[in-house]
């Protein structure tokens, strides 16, 4: 179904959970999703950062913003295409 | 997205064949079995569960009076190792099984062992085989009960249930295997097996969840370990899954004269190995030649087999790992362990298992996705 209501993305906040949590919860995120939805996903585990990139994508999805202060805390924005 | 499924291991898809040999039972003949006393329609479902019975039997050269019909694996398992080892108590109180048996197998050891039975765990070797030798230097004058697997559920090596039986032919002791990751891949034959007992479930050869048999030699003496009514000679109350007992002897209809099928399946595991070998840091679990056709288990160093298994699945492919993060009890899988493995190798390994859906096309695309996201998790992430 598509996001027919720009609503506010969805935060899915994984700070001080280590791998593979980060991507599991970003999976069933995207699953629970529809089509044009965004989800922005926080957290601070280092390699996750990449990962998380990395599962967006293969499942269709497009980055939209990632950041990554000097704290390690990393943030990334994703669009959702169904 | 297309779906690629590969752990047929855990569950196969319910053959079209089976639905429709099911199907009646749900709206047209529902009688309950035991109600063959009072009407006609439990004559009708008591009639059909008995051909079905001799079907199964049949087909592993058992009589019809020795298949008890189970909810599957589990209580398959539970009902042959509780219920022998109690029933024949008097006899001895020692009992065997191997390291890497199925937790339902073992869990029922180590009830037993708080009950006061004497267990001994028999090792494995780096391929998961017992030692011959190891079991015969076992047995005791108050030895009971052994029970080995056919296949395990995780590195699928084929253990030497023949040989076995062979071995112990002379001694008092009652013989169980779980041949569930056998069925539809290797021959079935209780005598030539020389097992008393036999556990196959329905889920892991295109019938339902929830429908299991036990094989019980005749002259086996066993308690029930449920209470309850007169179902399957006094020894499993309950009504019978009648769909399910339906549903999986047309499963077994379909596993007869299966050559065909079998060596197809074995084509595709040996393209599937041969194929993710050629990704370097990369060793197979298991043994290459003693292996059931639907088992692949490769360890991919340097990755961790989570990342992996999540990875592919998020490409569409279902597979499962032996890393500690996907069990229950945050520890590595216990059978990789007893075959000796160190933690990397248990932590990177990924179990890939077929079944007679899996297609060329999807070895070729699997392998393939398996190999881009390897290269690229150890391009991110390093271990």
């Amino acid at each position: 179904m598509k996001n027919q209501q720009n609503q506010p993305p969805s935060l899915i906040d994984v700070i001080g959970k280590s791998c593979p949590y980060p991507l599991i919860e970003m999976r069933r995120a995207i699953l629970s999703a529809n089509d044009g939805d965004f989800l922005i996903i926080k957290g601070d585990h280092e390699k996750s950062f990449s990962e998380i990139q990395m599962g967006a994508e293969s499942m269709s999805c497009e980055i939209i913003e990632k950041t990554i202060d000097k704290n390690g805390v990393w943030i990334i924005k994703i669009l959702v295409k169904k | 997205m297309k779906g690629y499924y590969f752990d047929n291991i855990a569950a196969t898809k319910v053959d079209k064949e089976v639905i429709k040999a099911m199907l009646p039972y749900f709206d047209t003949y529902y009688a309950m079995p035991s109600s063959q006393f009072s009407h006609q329609p439990g004559i009708f479902i008591t009639d059909k569960i008995e051909q079905a019975r001799k079907n199964i039997a049949h087909f592993i050269n058992a009589d019809k009076d020795e298949i008890i019909f189970t909810s599957g694996e589990t209580e398959s398992n539970n009902l042959a190792i509780k219920g022998v080892a109690r029933a024949n108590k008097k006899r001895g109180n020692h009992i065997i099984t191997v390291k890497n048996e199925h937790r339902s197998v073992l869990n029922s050891f180590k009830t037993l062992e708080k009950e006061g039975f004497d267990v001994t765990y028999l090792d494995v070797d780096g391929e998961g085989s017992v030692d011959l030798q190891q079991i015969k230097d076992s047995i005791r004058d108050n030895t009971i009960l052994l029970s080995v697997a056919l296949v395990d559920q995780v590195v699928g090596t084929i253990q030497p249930i023949a040989e076995i039986g062979k071995l112990i032919k002379e001694k008092q002791v009652i013989f169980h295997t779980n041949a569930t990751y056998g069925l539809g891949y290797l021959p079935l034959d209780v005598k030539k097996m020389g097992v008393d007992l036999l556990t196959i479930s329905g889920d892991k050869a295109h019938a339902p969840k929830g429908i299991g048999v036990l094989y019980k030699r005749k002259d086996i003496n066993i308690n029930r370990i449920f209470d309850g009514n007169f179902n399957e000679f006094y020894i499993r109350p309950g009504i019978e899954n009648v769909p399910g007992i339906i549903g999986f002897s047309k499963a077994v209809d379909l596993l007869k004269h299966n050559e065909n099928t079998i060596e197809k399946i074995n084509e595709l595991r040996d393209i599937l190995i041969d194929k993710l070998l050629t990704i370097g840091d990369s060793v197979l679990n298991g043994s290459r030649t003693k292996r059931v056709a639907n088992n692949v288990n490769i360890t991919f160093y340097k990755v961790e087999g989570e990342s992996v298994m999540l990875h592919l699945d998020m490409n569409g492919i279902s597979v499962t790992t032996g890393s500690a993060c996907f069990s229950r009890s945050l520890e590595p899988d216990y059978v990789l362990s007893s075959m000796g493995f160190d933690h990397e190798r248990i932590h990177g390994s990924i179990r890939y298992s077929l079944s007679k859906y899996n297609t060329k096309e999807e070895v070729e695309y699997v392998s393939e996705k398996t190999k881009k996201i390897i290269k690229r998790l150890r391009e991110i992430s390093p271990l």
